[in-house]
């Protein structure tokens, strides 16, 4: 246990460890613990997974919606979103399977204000909000719902200028409600087809770039009855969230999806590191003639390496913890302490294992920083596709886990078998590896290779040591 | 104990770095002399069991190489190069290279802070890696390699870059260490070797030149060294047609000393040789086969 306390105590010292740290830091503070408090603020939200309908009546299960219905649904979505996107010029896309933000060029912009008009049936002066203040100008989607926007809303600017916020705009199914909504015949305005809707969304989506909200993946998975929306709390999902997340379990497993692109890279950097203290600081020849047994002092560093990833892991999310476990107690609920642990320890550290396994062998194999590039490139390579956003879709061979929801427990249940199969696989993955790390650790400490100045890989290929 | 060292060969690529070397180390020092390029540092790496020979054979006191786990048990290693951890103490690297070497905590508690003291580093105990100087980084390589209290120790050009009074303080302290151990010592400085160690061994681009004691490696200059005092302006000469080992300006005079097969004209001194003289000898005698 003293090795391991000192390698921990080492491990601590690397500065790519305090990267790593930093980042997951961020990523807790700015996107977890922020969907934390802010589920908790809007608790009595319809929308919100902590809502609790006081008659006990819920909305219908959205897997209820008809084609037809899925459609309109998808179509009202992204025409919204891209008339918000369009007024902020902030247009998010998913371009490593994490959200990011674009502006687009005045040129860009023109073009979107032009699909919009064709969209809505609504002018440009109407889309940049310079009606006038009694107008009641409207705009319909196909499909039959409509944006209309009601006189008095609206406000002046500092500049005395009449300014309509996205907001303004309400949204109705029924356009018969609508007073002179697109019957209008003088406005010329004919709705659009759903194949012409998606003809649109593809250009817009190459103009954003990859994976936006308006690629036919993500319109697929945001407004096809999946509960990546914003939609009322179905009796379903608000079961599976009380009884088989016991509320807690279901921020542990959004967590473990907000810290997955972290872990899936900057650990491997942490093992680097500790193994490349050795060759940097030339204690190769202090620490190899040693007594101790490859075997331990490999897997001690392992092991202790690990340890130092993962108690970040486990501490960061307590804050949240305790705010759910208090509204739990507030509102009577059974939460699971333990959550967050489990999650971490079961979701999580497979991934960790394997990612700090592939950076400890090739850093013992090639003695060099090389491991930081394929690292990089395991970074890249293995993420999900973008349609395991929303969880339930596992592979063998997937390094991260993602449910990109607080939704979905079921999901997850159902598919459950080839998650466990996942992680023990990702988990023996690691194991395998570290067994080949010992091995090559071993061979090198025996002088294998030549010692020190050349590399196991170009040793058969007769470059002199630096020194005979 | 006793290193046997058999027939040792050791191949890089092309470049032979031992050629089939043979001679024995026995308990007390022993030195290893030798240019920069002779060796030396392969030779010491295959003792510590970090680089396996190409072929021949080394036993210690019969165990033979291949049985790194024992050996590494019994032997202490100070390379020529090794840094250490800059933001670790003393203390601390001592503590850590014990666990290495699955040292007991309570033999640790004893033995470390002995061993620091020995090598004056007590108290400097605190003090970074990073903040050492020169000498101490060295001193407290001795220590590390002393903590496994093993039975030979191995110690690559441990003064190189050392200021005068520590390297003596360095060998009064590997002298004080020896006793019923052995220690093998290479170094390209002879006055070192010659002032610590009653055997030696000389290396040459891998090849042994010469394997017995001091007293034999200066003997192989015997009848060869003279000394010579003449004006400056001859010196010129002199360089040309001797072999130099040293000299001197002494107001118009430059006294010189050189190794001659006979006697300089010049009425020259016959000198007693030195182990120096020796081994510059056996270079000689090198140089001079290779030019015939």
């Amino acid at each position: 246990m003293r090795l391991f306390f000192m390698e921990c105590k080492k491990t601590a010292g690397g500065v790519l460890y305090w990267l790593y740290v930093l980042a997951l830091f961020f990523v807790c503070i700015r996107q977890f613990d922020a969907t934390v408090e802010d589920e908790l603020r809007r608790k009595e939200d319809p929308t919100s997974v902590f809502y609790t309908a006081p008659d006990g009546i819920y909305t219908g299960d959205s897997e209820r919606l008809s084609d037809v219905e899925m459609q309109e649904n998808m179509m009202t979505g992204a025409v919204t979103r891209l008339l918000d996107s369009y007024h902020k010029n902030a247009y998010e896309y998913y371009p490593f399977g994490y959200v990011k933000t674009k502006a687009l060029s005045g040129e860009k912009q023109r073009v979107i204000l032009s699909y919009l008009e064709e969209l809505t049936g609504m002018s440009e002066k109407a889309i940049n909000g310079e009606a006038g203040e009694n107008s009641a100008e409207d705009f319909q989607i196909s499909g039959g719902g409509a944006f209309f926007f009601e006189p008095g809303q609206g406000s002046m600017n500092e500049s005395g200028q009449y300014v309509i916020e996205p907001g303004d705009w309400k949204y109705t199914e029924n356009n018969n409600d609508i007073a002179g909504a697109s019957q209008n015949p003088e406005s010329g305005f004919d709705k659009v087809t759903f194949e012409r809707f998606q003809e649109i969304m593809g250009v817009v989506d190459a103009m954003i770039g990859r994976n936006s909200y308006f690629s036919q993946e993500m319109l697929t998975l945001y407004y096809c009855g999946n509960d990546m929306e914003e939609s009322h709390v179905t009796e379903q999902e608000h079961r599976e969230f009380y009884e088989g997340d016991r509320v807690t379990g279901a921020f542990a497993r959004y967590y473990c999806d907000s810290i997955s692109l972290v872990v899936l890279g900057l650990p491997a950097l942490v093992a680097i590191e500790l193994i490349m203290r050795d060759k940097r600081r030339k204690m190769q020849a202090l620490v190899y003639p040693r007594t101790v047994p490859g075997t331990r002092l490999v897997c001690t560093r392992f092991a202790a390496s690990v340890c130092m990833v993962m108690l970040p892991l486990l501490i960061f999310p307590v804050k949240s913890l305790a705010a759910l476990v208090q509204f739990c107690m507030e509102a009577g609920a059974q939460p699971d302490a333990f959550a967050f642990a489990k999650y971490v320890l079961l979701w999580i550290l497979p991934t960790v294992l394997l990612v700090m396994a592939i950076g400890l062998l090739l850093t013992i194999l090639t003695e060099n920083y090389a491991g930081v590039l394929i690292a990089g490139l395991l970074w890249l390579a293995g993420r999900p596709s973008i349609g395991k956003i929303a969880g339930g879709k596992y592979d063998l061979f997937d390094l991260i886990i993602r449910h990109n929801t607080l939704k979905g427990y079921g999901r997850m249940m159902e598919n459950i078998h080839m998650l466990v199969l996942n992680r023990v696989f990702i988990s023996g993955m690691a194991f395998v590896l570290l067994a080949f790390s010992v091995v090559i650790y071993e061979a090198r400490r025996k002088g294998v290779d030549s010692f020190e100045n050349r590399k196991l890989f170009n040793c058969f290929r007769g470059e002199r040591p630096h020194e005979l | 104990m006793e290193i046997q060292i058999t027939s040792l060969k050791k191949v890089y690529g092309k470049k032979t770095a031992l050629d089939g070397i043979t001679f024995s180390v026995g308990n007390g020092m022993f030195g290893l002399i030798g240019r920069n390029g002779a060796g030396k540092t392969t030779l010491m790496r295959i003792l510590a069991t970090l680089s396996r020979p190409s072929g021949g054979q080394v036993t210690f006191d019969g165990i033979p190489m291949e049985d790194t786990k024992k050996i590494r048990s019994f032997i202490g290693y100070l390379p020529q190069e090794f840094s250490l951890y800059q933001d670790m103490s003393v203390l601390e690297i001592m503590r850590y290279l014990a666990a290495l070497s699955d040292i007991p905590g309570k033999t640790c508690r004893e033995r470390i802070p002995r061993l620091l003291q020995q090598v004056n580093l007590w108290d400097d105990r605190t003090k970074k890696a990073g903040k050492l100087s020169g000498g101490m980084k060295r001193r407290l390589g001795i220590a590390q390699a002393l903590l496994d209290d093993p039975q030979v120790l191995i110690v690559d050009e441990p003064t190189a870059g050392l200021d005068p009074e520590e390297r003596l303080r360095f060998y009064t302290l590997l002298d004080e260490f020896s006793g019923s151990r052995t220690v093998v010592v290479s170094s390209h400085i002879m006055s070192d070797i010659e002032a610590v160690c009653e055997n030696v061994a000389v290396l040459d681009a891998g090849r042994l030149l010469f394997a017995g004691t001091v007293g034999t490696l200066a003997k192989k200059a015997e009848g060869k060294v003279f000394e010579l005092a003449i004006p400056k302006k001859e010196q010129d000469a002199v360089k040309r047609d001797y072999h130099i080992l040293s000299s001197q300006s002494c107001a118009s005079d430059v006294r010189i000393r050189v190794l001659a097969d006979r006697i300089p004209a010049g009425c020259p001194v016959s000198c007693a040789p030195t182990a120096w003289d020796g081994y510059m000898e056996l270079l000689r005698q090198l140089e001079k086969g290779v030019e015939n």
